[in-house]
């Protein structure tokens, strides 16, 4: 409600008791004031109201602490609440790091929050928990470590220097391998003694790797550290300690753990290696072909080595004996030749038990290959639809390629002429009935119904659905929906001159396999035959159509015209007077 | 222009606000009374903050005359 000036002079002068006169005097007074003191480039506070001061060409009212209080009374000591939640969100994330893998950013897409480890696009669908549970029993179970696990350990630090680049993890791990490698780097490097020697050498490093942070500070970095010992273990010979874990690892296995066991992959390459080389004191050449067996490996890479893994479990030891002749034969043309590597890749496969890397491999191919499925499946859905490749069931029945051929001559269901409508008239009546039994479709039903805002029928219900608005996308939605050619109640006069297809003249038999112009779904039948009169005499080939509604029993369809295609009924339509028109739908008839 | 006067000013336009009225002054302006909903809020520190409804007087000036 708005006190206006009148109104508030009344006001005021009840509630201070003085004359309505002085008070208008007052108000003026007042304002002539405030005016003054604005001009002198001063506020004016009014005591326990508030100031009024001039900002420019705007004036600003301040309200006083009490006054604010006052009008706010309701509300006062609302204090507000911190909300729980809030908080959380400010916790840094974990800078994500770019992999080799191309796809990843793609996949990974918004997910960067959930998945903790570096690179895992499927990381969510898995149960992390459980994997972190079986990491911890496996290191309770493997209290200490064989001779063969702590090379590989070591091995595994200077690897990850050198994977560093590419896959960063948590900056412990960065750190780490620096001491280590120069410890290990000595034994490998620095000695050509024999086998017992450089075993004996490669212990030294071992106490700092314990000291080193423990799995409870690493974090996630603890679970692969643990499996990675699991998985090396097996390989060299310990696996008849821990065969069980180890296959539970292969059975749950997860992307997760599949990747983090990169690092692993490759020292075991070396650490098999060096296990070869100093059974043949060939010390260099062999870190060498290491290296170049690493970055091949990388390259190739095949999906079913877990198969092969999983069948060979039994073996032990076995695998390293091969290896030691595969070694030595790619360490002489190691340097030119990248088949080579594969073979001994492939050689590695047979005999190397399971192979971590191997595993963990397999998820960037197998990535491409379900990415490569998926385009596949997508385009051929996509040309299907578009009716360039036919198949059943997708592709539109007759309008995807009608309405690539569109431009359909306009004129030409103009064109028919005009047919008798006296025939016409009584027609519909009569055959209605015929077809009621036909459709049963009643779901389809409500969503072709439609309303014409100029329908002169009082007692007539309408519907109008939201296809109606537009005409374009309407027409293909209705046209999936419609329940084939049951029910179909047209005034059928089968003339010979009469054309199949068109907007004007008679319907014809034949015409109602196309498309017609939805313009009316009433429910009474005489309202129908009444549009269907009117319309017959503007010229129109009018066919009504019966339809069982659940919701609204027998509804009636009033369209115009018979088309063969989607588009000419749209070309059609829009010729029609708009008046006629109304609100439309095209759908097949 | 007693005293009187002003305080009557203030507290009529005062009652007219908390009644939710629009209050018309000839000269001065309009005096409306403005509801602003609860709604939370997120700090400069991050702490997301559930900010009480309030009620609140507004002030449009018109000084044409």
């Amino acid at each position: 409600m708005l006190i206006d000036n009148e109104k508030f002079i009344a006001l005021l002068a009840d509630n201070s008791g003085i004359e309505k006169e002085k008070v208008e005097k007052y108000l003026e007074e007042l304002i002539s004031e405030m005016k003054s003191s604005f001009d002198e480039g001063e506020g004016y506070e009014v005591e326990g109201f508030g100031i009024f001061s001039k900002l420019g060409s705007n004036i600003l009212f301040i309200p006083s602490d009490e006054l604010e209080t006052e009008i706010n009374y309701k509300y006062v000591g609302m204090e507000p609440i911190e909300l729980p939640g809030g908080a959380q969100q400010q916790e840094p994330e974990e800078p994500e790091e770019d992999d080799e893998n191309p796809i990843q950013g793609i996949l990974d897409g918004g997910k960067t929050e959930e998945s903790e480890e570096y690179e895992d696009p499927f990381a969510e669908l898995f149960n992390e928990a459980e994997e972190h549970e079986k990491a911890e029993k496996e290191q309770a179970e493997k209290g200490d470590l064989s001779e063969e696990e702590i090379e590989a350990v070591v091995e595994e630090e200077i690897e990850s220097e050198d994977t560093e680049e590419i896959i960063t993890e948590e900056p412990e791990k960065e750190e780490e391998p620096e001491e280590a490698l120069e410890d290990t780097l000595k034994d490998i490097f620095g000695s050509d003694e024999t086998e017992e020697e450089t075993e004996t050498e490669e212990e030294e490093p071992e106490p700092e790797e314990e000291s080193a942070p423990g799995p409870e500070n690493w974090g996630i970095d603890a679970h692969k550290e643990e499996e990675q010992e699991g998985a090396f273990s097996g390989l060299l010979g310990d696996a008849e300690e821990e065969p069980e874990l180890i296959d539970e690892d292969d059975i749950f296995a997860t992307e997760d753990e599949i990747a983090s066991e990169e690092d692993v992959s490759e020292p075991e390459d070396e650490v098999s290696q060096e296990e070869t080389v100093s059974e043949e004191e060939n010390d260099e050449e062999i870190d060498f072909s290491a290296l170049e067996d690493d970055s091949s490996d990388e390259d190739f890479d095949d999906p079913f080595d877990e198969l092969i893994e999983e069948e060979d479990d039994d073996e032990d030891f076995v695998p390293v004996v091969t290896n030691v002749s595969s070694g030595k034969a790619s360490k002489k043309e190691a340097d030119e030749d990248k088949e080579e590597d594969e073979d001994e890749k492939t050689e590695k496969k047979s005999r190397t038990p399971k192979s971590p890397r191997d595993r963990k491999q397999s998820s960037p191919v197998f990535l491409y290959m379900i990415l490569a499925l998926v385009l596949l499946g997508g385009t051929g859905y996509l040309l299907a639809y578009f009716g360039v490749v036919n198949i059943e069931g997708i592709t539109p029945s007759s309008v995807s390629t009608q309405v690539v051929q569109s431009n359909p001559p306009a004129t030409q269901p103009e064109s028919t002429p005009p047919q008798t409508a006296d025939t016409e008239e009584e027609q519909p009546v009569k055959e209605v009935p015929t077809i009621e039994a036909n459709n049963e479709n009643a779901p389809n039903e409500t969503e072709e119904s439609t309303e014409n805002s100029s329908d002169a029928e009082s007692g007539i219900t309408e519907e109008e659905t939201p296809q109606n608005q537009e005409n374009d996308i309407a027409p293909l939605v209705a046209d999936e929906k419609a329940p084939g050619d049951g029910g179909i109640i047209s005034p059928v006069n089968i003339q010979a001159e009469t054309e199949v297809y068109g907007l004007n003249g008679t319907a014809t038999e034949a015409g109602n396999n196309g498309y017609t112009i939805v313009l009316y779904t009433l429910s009474r039948k005489s309202g129908a035959d009444t549009q269907f009169e009117k319309l017959s005499k503007e010229g129109f080939r009018v066919i009504i159509k019966e339809k069982p509604s659940q919701e609204f029993g027998r509804l009636y369809r009033v369209s115009i015209g018979q088309f063969e295609s989607l588009a000419d009924a749209a070309i059609a339509a829009e010729k029609v007077d708009s008046e006629i028109l109304g609100n439309y739908i095209i759908t097949k008839i | 222009m007693t005293n009187d006067f002003l305080k009557a000013f203030g507290l009529t336009i005062r009652d007219q606000i908390i009644m939710k009225n629009s209050v018309e002054i000839k000269g001065l302006g309009t005096f409306k009374a403005e509801h602003t909903s609860q709604q939370q809020e997120r700090k400069g520190d991050g702490k997301l903050v559930m900010l009480p409804p309030k009620d609140s007087i507004e002030f449009k000036a018109d000084m044409g005359e």
